[in-house]
């Protein structure tokens, strides 16, 4: 009785300290009286910023309400550049430095108490990719709805979505692409397989339906197989060596559109006996890059991950400015995708960041100024 | 030490207990806690571990296991969404045809666990699967998002801007757990046959009609967290049950159920989940990597077995000095 009567006691006691807490009905303390004035950096000086976005917190603003964010949909190499793409861009605007978290897997539920973890602790923006493009989209009308901006990057959440835009690759334009690259490579004759991640995702989709269309171009290409839900170490192996066992004969090359299928590639096509094979990656981890070195891969489709998050960042700071985007403006922004070969695999992030800064020439142009 | 055994002996203040430290912790470490955001944010979450604990709770009572919560969770949010957006049907008949193919999948769960003799470990393993692939068959992958407005508002909607109403329905449920399982007949049978199934049926408890009714309960209980899922998310998702296995033992077990069976506590489960999301949000608020979740929720699984563990002894060692002091 005595353990029941202390157990209610200590609950009450928590409850009262919730409401007491709540009662603010605000995220976090938000003194924006006074603005933090700074020097322009030598950095600031030198970007294509300069004269187009203020340097430093807004008048009226402090350092707290530039506290940005990035949230990945899941742990993955793609995102690799990003934390430092952001810092680069917060350094030039002369702003805090951002923080970076991902959920272990692709899995909606775990992005969210991340991203509700992070605007407890006082994230004023969040630039992410959602887990699931249909179900984040209820996580980010409720971070917008409590005033922090969401600028989406790595793919689109649906559409209609309250995210402020989304800088992506255009992941038909650059699997299409890679499909005809692969395909000449191959003399414009012979048979291919397209390798592609999970099913459910509607990327994915995109993906299998441009290297159909691709394929279809060309009347001495035979489509020998699309495989999908395969993007996870063990399978993608398992895949590619029972395709090339059973089908070998009539496969000339191989179009992978997701990470582990690349790495897969640039494994078991190092192998003499499949030498005439020719393969196109995707994005530039360091075994997708070690295996075009190698002569595994004809190439792979690189992404621009660390423009994205670069051109987020900047958003951020545009929107807490009180910039607005023009609703003429597309949601969807094509941040670009490179085709990276034996000739230009040193330079992967120097064409990541020129293609970046051609964009950013006209980033201002897509957005309304605040008023003076 | 005996004050120490006394309170792992008393099942709510082992979970109420860690509830409060880290409750105490981090509204004194973290800013942002206490903010009417994330109090409400950790509210959204409790009804779905609440309501995966009970379903798994329920089977556990049993001495029996359900590893294919998720994969009934994710079957029966397939129909939700196709009598919803296919269909048309109102939202109402859609809840009630998503509770009927929880229910079903739970029926031949427990049919194949009684009738086939196959370890139901096995089984539910198999059915995982096979569910899974059936909800993927059936959508071909594709989501269903056109579901009606007012349904997902419900998910999204806040009273007093704290609470989630979703909150309410898992406390509903929880109450209809609690008396079935402290008040009802079936709910007796449940725990006799987890405590000893040879004695239960020397008892005249029909023991295999009770090992169904319990994965029929489970089954319509992941249907109710996978529709409030559903609610949460405005669409319905193949991914929807995915994290479930692992948390629907840990907060049972960290309530008080025990996993060999006889056992449960409704009251603990609730608030077992409650701790669970409390732990998942001092982890992102404290910082924790990432790549420290899976270790996080190991840790954590593995305490609460050893807890379940110790329980079980002393409840042992209770039932001896009992039965030599009548004697």
């Amino acid at each position: 009785m005595k353990k029941r009567i202390i157990s209610i006691l200590l609950s009450l006691a928590m409850a009262a300290t919730l409401v007491t807490g709540c009662s603010g009905g605000k995220n976090v303390d938000t003194d924006g009286s006074s603005s933090d004035s700074k020097e322009p950096s030598a950095a600031y000086g030198e970007s294509v910023w300069k004269d187009v976005v203020d340097y430093g917190p807004a008048d009226g603003k402090t350092d707290k309400d530039y506290a940005f964010g990035g949230v990945f949909g899941a742990i993955n190499s793609y995102s690799d550049p990003m934390q430092g793409a952001a810092d680069e861009a917060a350094e030039e605007l002369g702003i805090p430095s951002t923080q970076f978290d991902a959920p272990k897997d692709w899995v909606q539920n775990d992005q969210n108490t991340i991203l509700d973890g992070l605007i407890a602790k006082g994230l004023k923006g969040i630039y992410m990719m959602t887990s699931d493009p249909v179900a984040g989209n209820e996580q980010i009308s409720k971070m917008v709805g409590s005033g922090v901006p969401v600028v989406c990057v790595g793919g689109s959440p649906d559409t209609p979505s309250e995210a402020t835009l989304t800088l992506a690759t255009d992941v038909y334009q650059a699997s299409y692409d890679g499909t005809i690259n692969l395909i000449e490579a191959m003399g414009g004759k012979g048979g291919v397989v397209g390798l592609c991640g999970a099913v459910t995702d509607t990327n994915t989709q995109s993906r299998m339906k441009a290297i159909e269309d691709a394929c279809a171009e060309y009347p001495d290409v035979n489509l020998v197989q699309i495989i999908g839900d395969i993007d996870e170490s063990e399978a993608s192996v398992t895949a590619v060596e029972n395709i090339l066992a059973a089908k070998g004969d009539q496969i000339n090359g191989f179009i992978s559109t997701c990470y582990y299928p690349s790495v897969a590639l640039a494994s078991i096509l190092s192998e003499d006996k499949y030498s005439e094979i020719h393969a196109i990656g995707c994005d530039t981890d360091e075994a997708v890059l070690d295996g075009i070195k190698s002569g595994a891969l004809d190439g792979t489709m690189s992404q621009n991950p660390w423009g994205q998050a670069y051109l987020a960042t900047v958003t951020l700071k545009m929107l807490t400015d009180g910039w607005t985007y023009k609703d003429s403006e597309e949601f969807l922004i094509d941040s670009g995708s490179f085709y990276i070969t034996s000739e230009n695999v040193d330079k992967v992030e120097e064409t990541q960041k020129e293609a970046t800064m051609e964009i950013a020439k006209t980033w201002a142009d897509k957005f309304e100024a605040p008023a003076k | 030490m005996k004050k120490v055994k006394q309170l792992l002996q008393a099942d709510l203040s082992s979970v109420i207990l860690p509830i409060i430290v880290i409750f105490a912790i981090l509204a004194a470490t973290s800013e942002g806690f206490l903010s009417s955001y994330n109090m409400y944010s950790v509210f959204q979450s409790v009804p779905i571990f609440v309501i995966v604990g009970l379903a798994q709770m329920v089977v556990l009572s049993l001495g029996q296991m359900n590893l294919a919560v998720g994969s009934i969770g994710v079957l029966s949010s397939v129909v939700f969404g196709i009598a919803m957006q296919e269909a048309g049907l109102p939202a109402s008949i859609c809840i009630i045809l998503a509770c009927g193919a929880g229910l079903l999948q739970g029926f031949l769960q427990g049919v194949m666990v009684t009738k086939s003799g196959i370890n139901p470990f096995i089984i539910s393993l198999a059915l995982l699967s096979l569910y899974k692939g059936l909800a993927l068959v059936i959508t071909s992958g594709q989501p269903f998002s056109q579901l009606s407005v007012g349904f997902k508002e419900f998910g999204n909607m806040k009273i007093a801007n704290l609470f989630p109403t979703t909150i309410f329905i898992a406390i509903l449920v929880s109450v209809v757990m609690y008396i079935l399982i402290r008040y009802r007949r079936l709910g007796k049978k449940l725990l006799a046959c987890g405590a000893n199934g040879v004695a239960a049926v020397y008892s005249g408890v029909n023991y295999d009609k009770t090992v169904i009714a319990g994965h029929c309960v489970s089954g319509v209980l992941c249907a109710i967290a996978a529709i409030l899922q559903v609610s949460r998310f405005g669409s319905v998702q193949l991914s929807i049950g995915d994290d479930w296995m692992l948390t629907s033992f840990v907060v049972p077990v960290l309530g008080g159920t025990l996993l060999s069976g006889g056992k449960v506590n409704v009251i603990g489960t609730f608030l077992g989940g409650f701790l669970m999301v409390l732990i998942n949000n001092a982890i992102v608020l404290w910082g924790v990597s990432s790549y420290a979740t899976n270790a996080a929720v190991g840790i954590i699984l593995l305490l609460a077995y050893e807890v379940d563990r110790m329980r079980k002894k002393m409840m042992t060692n209770q039932a001896k000095n009992a039965v030599e002091r009548e004697g």
